[in-house]
């Protein structure tokens, strides 16, 4: 009888899901899935997908996070009074590297070195012969301004979407504002409790719990919807943690986007939103001069997920913009 | 007599020749045989913890009730009932070793889950009639846990989640101390240490710590 019972705990056992197979609680990546949009470099395989007339002038999306992705910024494809900006232009979307539906990596091959070159061949790749504009979300943003700080000559211009603090002493800064972390919220006693449940020892239950925590009120001072949700594919634990790591030195935010940003001449487009009270229109006010060239456009009644939230006033501007710099 | 039949009988040749331990980091007070206990702190989330322990003869049997207690939520709790012996004893020296199926329930934004594991935890340490300080050193495996995923994750993550029942979902680990000072019937405990997956990544927050007190009866 014993044994019996035994051989049934271990079929039964058998038989159930595993939480670390890719499909089961977060969907699969590209590498695993030949279904989704992809493409393959430097040792990876990235889900990307283009809009528009491959030989028209390229913009390049950046997803926010670090270790969000781009499902979040299809929006920006709507039409503004019947004007899309894939009509005249190419849009790159793609996942970063270790994010959304791309291909997962340990935490050691998540660099900035890596996210340069990720970004450089993407493109090389859709437009060798002219300078792109990287539209930048958030971390997107300031993304975006690490890459324009070292190849300026790749880009002809740029919209940043409220990015993050460019340096870490900005951040160091505001961080006190930038995150609530409640001891007695209930979304957050829900998240660590439920790592007593889910361990994140791989990257699908790692990836599963920042879901978790993704839902939660982290940064009430951004004023995100909570009825019109962004969403998302997968969120990309590991890869967020190493590119925040690779920004600390001893433990403090040392980062500094902004080194040669005076050497970028060109015409910068940085967009606010209205209702974010920690990285809104005061705060990127401080981080436009970084700059040479850099002007502001507010969305009025919107919180930090404007891109999401307020699509035609979010491209309505930067339709505006890429006129305005001949793109 | 077969095998179990003698295991069993070893088992209750010790429970007698043996003094009593306690759950508590203490001896209970001559005389008391059961104790209920209180512990508040903070233990993957702000719990408040309940126990009822009834001391057989070396060992004793135990019930615990966990929930955590940041906001009210009777969907969020945690049940284990096990049994505590004492695997060694020299003096007021001991190494206690304790076993329980525990089963943990959540209801989330993402999910809801039914998590069925067991927990084991040895506590080398000094316990005395008037104080004690012991290692803890814990594991807790979740076995098989049913997951129902919620209408927002598959809104705005992923459609395709699969609700059913998963093969360990997670394990922890757990080292600490936890010392105590007896009052009479009551006895005062503070624990605290660390925590990590059983693969050693780190959870949030990485510590826990207690503060409890029990009467014994």
């Amino acid at each position: 009888m014993p044994k019996l019972l035994l051989a049934v705990v271990l079929l039964s056992l058998a038989a159930c899901l595993d939480p670390a197979e890719d499909g089961n609680l977060v969907p699969r990546t590209a590498d695993e899935d030949p279904s989704i949009p992809q493409l393959s470099f430097n040792g990876s395989t990235f889900h990307v997908e283009t809009f528009g007339d491959p030989t028209a002038p390229v913009i390049v999306l950046l997803h926010g996070g670090p270790g969000g992705d781009y499902r979040a910024m299809l929006r920006l494809r709507n039409p503004v009074n019947g004007a899309r900006l894939e009509d005249r232009h190419l849009l790159v979307y793609w996942d970063q590297r270790g994010t959304g539906l791309s291909e997962r990596h340990p935490e050691n091959e998540i660099t900035y070195d890596a996210y340069d070159r990720d970004l450089t061949f993407l493109i090389d790749q859709f437009s060798p012969r002219r300078p792109v504009v990287l539209l930048g979300h958030s971390w997107g943003g300031m993304y975006a301004s690490r890459y324009i700080s070292m190849h300026p000559e790749k880009v002809a211009g740029a919209v940043l979407m409220e990015p993050g603090p460019l340096t870490g002493a900005l951040f160091s800064e505001i961080k006190s504002e930038m995150f609530d972390l409640d001891p007695v919220s209930e979304w957050l006693n829900d998240y660590v409790w439920a790592q007593s449940i889910v361990s994140p020892d791989d990257h699908a239950r790692a990836d599963y719990l920042r879901g978790l925590g993704g839902f939660g009120d982290l940064q009430p001072g951004y004023h995100t919807s909570k009825t019109d949700r962004e969403p998302f594919w997968r969120h990309g634990a590991v890869a967020a943690a190493a590119i925040v790591a690779e920004g600390m030195v001893d433990g403090q935010p040392a980062w500094n986007f902004t080194t040669g940003l005076d050497r970028f001449t060109k015409p910068v487009l940085f967009q606010a939103s209205e209702l974010n009270t920690v990285i809104g229109i005061d705060f990127q006010k401080r981080q436009m001069p970084f700059y040479g060239n850099a002007r502001l456009e507010v969305i009025a009644g919107a919180g930090h997920d404007f891109p999401w939230t307020k699509p035609a006033e979010t491209v309505a501007p930067v339709l505006s913009y890429l006129d305005s710099i001949g793109f | 007599m077969n095998r179990q039949t003698s295991f069993a009988s070893l088992l209750a040749a010790l429970a007698i020749a043996v003094p009593a331990t306690a759950q508590e980091a203490t001896n209970l007070p001559e005389g008391a045989r059961q104790s209920v206990s209180v512990e508040l702190g903070l233990q993957s989330a702000l719990v408040t913890r309940a126990s009822y322990s009834r001391h057989i003869g070396s060992g004793l049997v135990y019930g615990r009730f966990t929930l955590p207690s940041a906001s009210l939520d009777l969907r969020d709790f945690a049940f284990e009932a096990g049994g505590q012996i004492t695997a060694l004893e020299s003096g007021s020296w001991k190494l206690q070793a304790s076993f329980a199926p525990v089963v943990r329930l959540t209801d989330n934004d993402l999910f809801s889950a039914t998590a069925l594991g067991v927990r084991g935890a040895l506590m080398p340490g000094y316990q005395s009639d008037r104080w004690g300080l012991m290692l803890e050193l814990g594991y807790e495996k979740m076995i098989a846990t049913h997951l129902n995923h919620s209408a927002l994750y598959r809104n705005v993550g992923y459609s395709g989640a699969k609700d059913g029942w998963y093969s360990s979902t997670g394990g922890t680990l757990q080292a600490g101390l936890r010392g105590g000072y007896r009052l009479g019937r009551a006895e005062l405990t503070l624990a605290a240490g660390v925590l990590t997956t059983e693969r050693l990544n780190p959870v949030q927050p990485p510590f826990y710590g207690t503060l409890g007190s029990s009467y014994a009866f």
